[in-house]
């Protein structure tokens, strides 16, 4: 019972230092790892009596290290394709060809930007491409009459529709959550739908209250004319992103290969000369590596922490409390993550890229709930921490480009996200239970 | 074939028009409808609009001649200030110019690690710290090779979750203006080319460094050679001024001119390269190139030393500007 009580305050100590920007996510991982398992008693060193390792030092801190490698692999290799995307110009070339298809229908055009965004981060990674996307959409939002405010909330939820179908993050739900590919796939097609619908939901709503004050088309010029794809290769090259996710999704084909089917794609339909191609797949690869970077080292501390409460002597300590908090019944699990999934925010308990990855773990090791009901519930959440976390750097980044307030994003976001997350949680408890 | 819009063609007549008044050094009205093959009322339509929103302005030359005064366009200085960094190991040069690209100061800042964090703030404190009339227009980043492969990274932390961004990212969200980014090697061959106003003439550029990179230009435009020719005879470089050192190079020189001319009856022949590359050295490249070349016409061979600093920065920054006036009109950094 004391061990247990002293975990929740180490828990909620970690949680306040890392809300207080005292000490940073990807130290706050391992740092609650270690603590957890020297409250439970784990042995830093040791062995059992079959000579088998059960030190946290081997079983959760070396282990847990590369728990999530075919997750980093993933990453790594979307990073690549994005880097690729984005130096052959396929990226500016997709959102520009969007833009002339909308013509001088602001609605129209915004609608297809958002299409164009997500269809973009299915693929595309870190805050490299944000910048990259949002410097150009925009400014094209803007000038079709959406407010800077607006613009900025319109290409959050349009990065976190195309975010629900990127097959590094299905792969990295796939380690969390130690489900098949397929399984989460499953679930977030119906979370694609849902975010969709209220990505169009909040453009009427953001029009209505603005109103259009320009009826003029959005400016689509080149500006590097050299980076203009053009004809059937041009038109090759643009579908790169699909590549990947047709792969996974339809044939079944493992991610890291699909990426580099992808890769290849989009080298043979841009290049230039082989010498070029060559430079730019390593040129690429290595700045895709640094993209992933933060990515990787996040999931390396999840991958300890996942080792960490899924340990027989820490479950131990901590079903008890568990078997008391979490519901079984279909509607007390609806209310329980639906109230719950703003705790998303701010780092908190119910975020996956943070200690919910280790609270997810916990949960389906109790064995009370179906480990796909676990999956959507902080899948659920998770849309309200894609883009609604004012400490993300996408928040922030695209904050200061459209000079508004982030708090003003989340709060502009929040009912649309948190009702996400509530048809999340309801689809959930029909299709799990 | 797609239909252009109203403002797509007002924008597209208006840059042109800018890129006339940027390529020429103050021109009338009428020159300007002269050589954009615009009607002079479209010119003057268009002109009192870049003049309202105060891009370009009325230099005040006014020469009077038999009929009307004749009353010049320049971009205007009031759209603000360029920058101009070159980076490479240990320093950051920064140039700073006016729109109408005077070199307004210089400045070099070394930089013990140059890490992009380092360079960022380096940058943005002088940035901040020099208060001027004019708002900052917009960057230009040269980086030496060697600095461009390793790549520049500036951290972007928001206290919970950092990622890694580009100096020319965390540049243009800092100040929001273009950030236009390249290697000093591969600006000052185009550069040199446009300044030595060889742009309708075959001209090859062949920069001497670690690399041989040949750079054609035939009929006005940039031919791109199977890897750039590009071949490693860095052990064939003089390290100091004429020597038997430098005949094996200039023997595959003149063999690689030969086949170059044979294929693209070029004109002219620029060699760029180490400041040690001597007078002596080109008579013996023309020399050699003269027993190969034995029949008809033979390129002109033209040694060029690397331009200084600041001509380069002005080449560079007139690029800057031109991207500025772009997003000025069309609205996207």
């Amino acid at each position: 019972m004391l061990q247990g009580t002293l975990i929740i305050i180490a828990f909620l100590v970690i949680a306040a230092l890392m809300m207080t920007k005292k000490i940073p996510t990807l130290l706050a991982l391992p740092l609650m790892a270690v603590v957890i398992c020297i409250i439970a008693g784990v042995p830093a060193v040791g062995v059992d009596a079959d000579g088998k390792a059960i030190g946290w030092l081997q079983t959760v801190f070396e282990a847990g290290t590369v728990r999530m490698g075919s997750a980093i692999m993933a990453v790594i290799f979307g990073a690549w394709l994005g880097q690729i995307m984005n130096k052959t110009g396929i990226t500016e070339n997709i959102i520009k060809k969007s833009a002339e298809l909308g013509g001088d229908r602001p609605l129209v055009v915004t609608i297809i930007m958002v299409i164009a965004v997500a269809l973009l981060f299915t693929t595309l990674n870190g805050l490299g491409s944000i910048i990259m996307v949002g410097s150009i959409v925009l400014p094209i939002l803007v000038s079709v009459g959406v407010p800077a405010g607006s613009a900025a909330c319109i290409f959050l939820m349009a990065f976190s529709t195309g975010l629900t179908f990127n097959i590094a993050n299905w792969k990295s739900f796939s380690n969390i959550f130690s489900l098949e590919m397929e399984q989460i796939k499953s679930f977030e097609i119906y979370m694609l739908i849902a975010t969709l619908i209220a990505t169009i939901v909040l453009i009427i709503v953001e029009f209505k209250k603005n109103g259009i004050k320009f009826a003029f088309s959005a400016p689509t010029g080149d500006v590097e004319e050299s980076r203009q794809l053009k004809g059937v290769t041009g038109a090759l090259a643009m579908i790169s992103p699909l590549i990947p996710i047709v792969l996974v999704a339809f044939l079944k084909v493992p991610v890291c290969p699909a990426f580099v089917v992808g890769i290849i794609w989009a080298l043979v339909f841009t290049s230039k000369s082989f010498k070029k191609s060559m430079n730019m797949l390593t040129k690429s690869c290595y700045d895709g590596i640094t993209d992933a970077g933060p990515a990787v080292i996040l999931m390396v501390g999840i991958g300890i922490l996942y080792l960490a409460v899924t340990n027989p002597m820490v479950k131990e300590v901590l079903n008890p409390f568990l078997l008391k908090v979490v519901p079984t019944g279909r509607v007390g699990y609806i209310l329980f993550f639906a109230l719950l999934a703003p705790l998303s925010l701010y780092r908190g308990p119910m975020n996956l890229f943070g200690l919910g990855s280790g609270i997810a773990a916990l949960i389906i090791g109790l064995g009370t709930l179906n480990p796909m009901a676990v999956m959507g519930a902080f899948l659920a959440a998770e849309r309200i921490q894609g883009c609604g976390d004012p400490t993300n750097t996408q928040n922030v980044w695209t904050a200061n480009f459209a000079e508004v307030d982030v708090n003003q994003i989340t709060r502009k976001l929040l009912p649309y996200l948190w009702a996400l997350a509530v048809v999340g949680v309801v689809i959930s408890a029909v299709l799990y239970f | 074939m797609k239909k252009l819009g109203h403002k797509e063609t007002k924008t597209g007549n208006q840059l042109l028009i800018l890129q006339t008044i940027l390529s020429g050094n103050g021109l009338s009205r009428i020159e300007l409808a002269e050589k954009t093959q615009l009607s002079p009322s479209t010119v003057t339509s268009l002109t009192a609009d870049l003049l309202k929103r105060g891009i370009i302005e009325e230099s005040g030359t006014k020469i009077i001649t038999a009929g009307r005064a004749r009353t010049e366009l320049t971009v205007s200085n009031s759209l603000g200030y360029l920058l101009v960094l070159e980076i490479s190991h240990g320093c950051i040069y920064i140039t700073t110019l006016s729109m109408r690209l005077k070199i307004l100061s210089t400045r070099q800042i070394r930089i013990r690690f140059m890490d992009g964090n380092s360079i960022f703030s380096a940058v943005a404190k002088e940035i901040v710290d020099v208060p001027r009339a004019e708002p900052l227009a917009g960057i230009g980043i040269r980086f030496q090779e060697a600095v461009r492969e390793q790549g520049v990274h500036v951290m972007y932390s928001t206290g919970y979750e950092a990622a890694n961004i580009s100096l020319k990212d965390a540049l243009k969200t800092q100040f929001r203006v273009p950030v236009l980014e390249d290697s000093v090697a591969a600006f000052t061959v185009t550069d040199v080319i446009r300044e030595a106003g060889m742009e309708k003439r075959n001209v090859a550029h062949i920069q001497l460094g670690a690399q041989i990179r040949t750079v054609l230009q035939i009929d006005g435009g940039t031919v791109t050679l199977k890897d750039h020719f590009v071949e490693d005879l860095s052990s064939m470089l003089p390290e100091e001024a004429p020597s038997e050192k430098e005949k094996p190079l200039v023997c595959r020189l003149a063999m690689l001119l030969n086949i170059l001319y044979a294929m693209f009856r070029l004109d002219t022949v620029l060699i760029a390269g180490k400041q040690t590359l001597s007078e002596c050295f080109l008579e013996e490249l023309r020399g050699c190139v003269s027993t190969r070349f034995t029949q008809g016409k033979k390129p002109d061979i033209v040694l060029i030393r690397e331009g200084s600093r600041e001509r380069t920065a002005i080449g560079f920054a007139a690029r800057v500007r031109a991207k500025c006036i772009q997003v000025r009109l069309e609205g996207a950094v």
